[in-house]
């Protein structure tokens, strides 16, 4: 056997081991290096070779492949890294994050809920002064006052209840307009601001039940008013968080396994066509398999006519 | 691909790894190619660090991305390796060459020196040359 022939077929086709091994490298190592290091280890092996034949080769192998293995997890620890922390468009997502993080100082959507209850226009002042009614619109969220209130109202409901309907903080606004109380109740959950408002409207429309205090009366008015600006800033910060998600390395890193360069036969069983499509019209991780083939006819060709 | 680094300060990037400081060394006397950067490693340090494509080029592209080294053109030179058996040319292709550069020159001047600064501390204690605690160096005999 010719023993230069054989070493060529030995090297080939450790080189095209190793050349398919390098698919295992990020898209950029092997732009810039697949070929310079596939050189590199074809002529270790023919030095290898050429010193101690076949072992050198087994030794040569055995050195090579931890030696890819460690290699490879750097390369890609660090094209991971770097597709986090680098992303295409630095300064645009920096703009979308300055953004988010001012709309996000706000509050979330609140539902306010305002419940009307219409107050007797010449009120008796000996069931429910102005004074005691003003106070309770301003002060009623207040445990004290709360408790006075049922109290001197002689009110059906339980003070324990009371508070609850009028917890501090749970109502955002009252007016007072001669005629009418209003209570607006605020809160994240619609159904919470519609109930604890009614509940609250419940208690002045209790009065006129007992038939003792014709203070107030009338029909209790609820009025829903979600906040639609609030609404739009967050729809308006959501779209921006994608935006900046999509400029960012996210979806490379998601898409990290297609970048391993899989045979083309494997990478159509494993990856969805239509995404599939897309990558490859950005042009962003698939070769054509066309100019792969193409690529290794030329390798061939090279090697049988050197 | 990152920006270059081509001023700052060299000691920012000490210590440097046994790999990085020999391609460096390397690099230093002439430019060369991955195969020719392999064989000078391998040759000075008696065969004791063979670089593996994987390391070499890994080494290569970090010191390229960070302005140590830098890529040129094949120079014209005649074929000397091209004796009976060297590694085979490809005519075809031309190689990729790597050359210091100044900013690669002062951080190996700078490792250079934190070694000596290594070694002249351990002459104090007396732990230089290794052959016993005391023996003087040669250049004092």
């Amino acid at each position: 056997m010719d023993p230069s022939g054989e070493c060529d077929r030995s090297v080939w086709a450790s080189e095209r081991v190793y050349r398919a091994l390098m698919r295992l490298y990020p898209e950029e190592v092997r732009r810039r290096y697949a070929e310079e290091m596939v050189r590199y280890f074809g002529d270790l092996c023919r030095e290898e070779w050429h010193s101690r034949g076949a072992k050198g080769m087994v030794l040569l192998w055995a050195r090579t492949l931890p030696d890819l293995l460690f290699s490879l997890l750097k390369e890609r620890g660090t094209w991971l890294l770097m597709s986090a922390h680098h992303p295409e468009k630095p300064l645009i997502l920096l703009g979308f994050a300055v953004i988010f993080v001012v709309i996000s100082l706000y509050p979330p959507p609140r539902y306010v809920a305002q419940t009307g209850v219409r107050v007797n226009p010449k009120p008796q002042s000996e069931i429910l002064s102005k004074r005691e009614l003003n106070e309770l619109t301003n002060y009623g969220y207040s445990r004290p006052v709360a408790e006075g209130v049922v109290e001197a109202l002689k009110l059906q409901m339980g003070p324990d209840e009371l508070r609850r309907n009028l917890s501090a903080g749970a109502v955002a606004d009252r007016n007072w307009s001669w005629g009418e109380v209003v209570f607006a109740y605020s809160a994240h959950d619609l159904r919470e601001a519609e109930m604890i408002s009614r509940e609250a409207a419940s208690v002045y429309a209790s009065l006129d039940k007992d038939g003792q205090k014709a203070l107030i009366r009338g029909p209790v008015r609820v009025v829903l008013v979600p906040q639609t600006a609030r609404h739009l800033l967050y729809a308006l910060s959501g779209v921006l968080m994608l935006s900046a998600i999509l400029t960012s390395g996210l979806p490379r890193l998601l898409w990290a396994g297609v970048d391993l360069g899989l045979p083309s036969r494997v990478g159509r069983r494993l990856i969805n066509q239509k995404k599939l499509k897309n990558l490859r019209k950005r042009n962003c991780f698939w070769r054509s398999d066309a100019a792969g083939r193409f690529r290794q006819q030329v390798w061939r060709m090279r090697l049988r006519f050197r | 691909m990152s920006p270059q680094r081509t001023a700052g300060d060299p000691e920012q990037l000490l210590p440097l790894t046994p790999v990085v400081l020999n391609i460096l060394l390397a690099l230093a006397d002439e430019e060369r190619h991955g195969y020719g950067i392999g064989v000078e490693v391998r040759e000075r340090t008696g065969g004791k660090m063979r670089l593996g494509p994987g390391t070499l080029y890994g080494s290569l592209k970090r010191l390229v991305d960070g302005g140590l080294v830098e890529e040129v053109e094949e120079p014209e030179r005649p074929s000397e390796d091209q004796a009976e058996g060297a590694p085979r040319r490809y005519d075809a292709e031309r190689r990729r060459y790597y050359k210091l550069t100044d900013f690669g020159e002062q951080v190996l001047a700078a490792e250079l020196g934190r070694l000596e600064r290594v070694v002249r501390t351990a002459q104090q204690k007396g732990l230089f040359p290794p052959s016993g605690r005391g023996v003087s160096s040669p250049g004092e005999a």
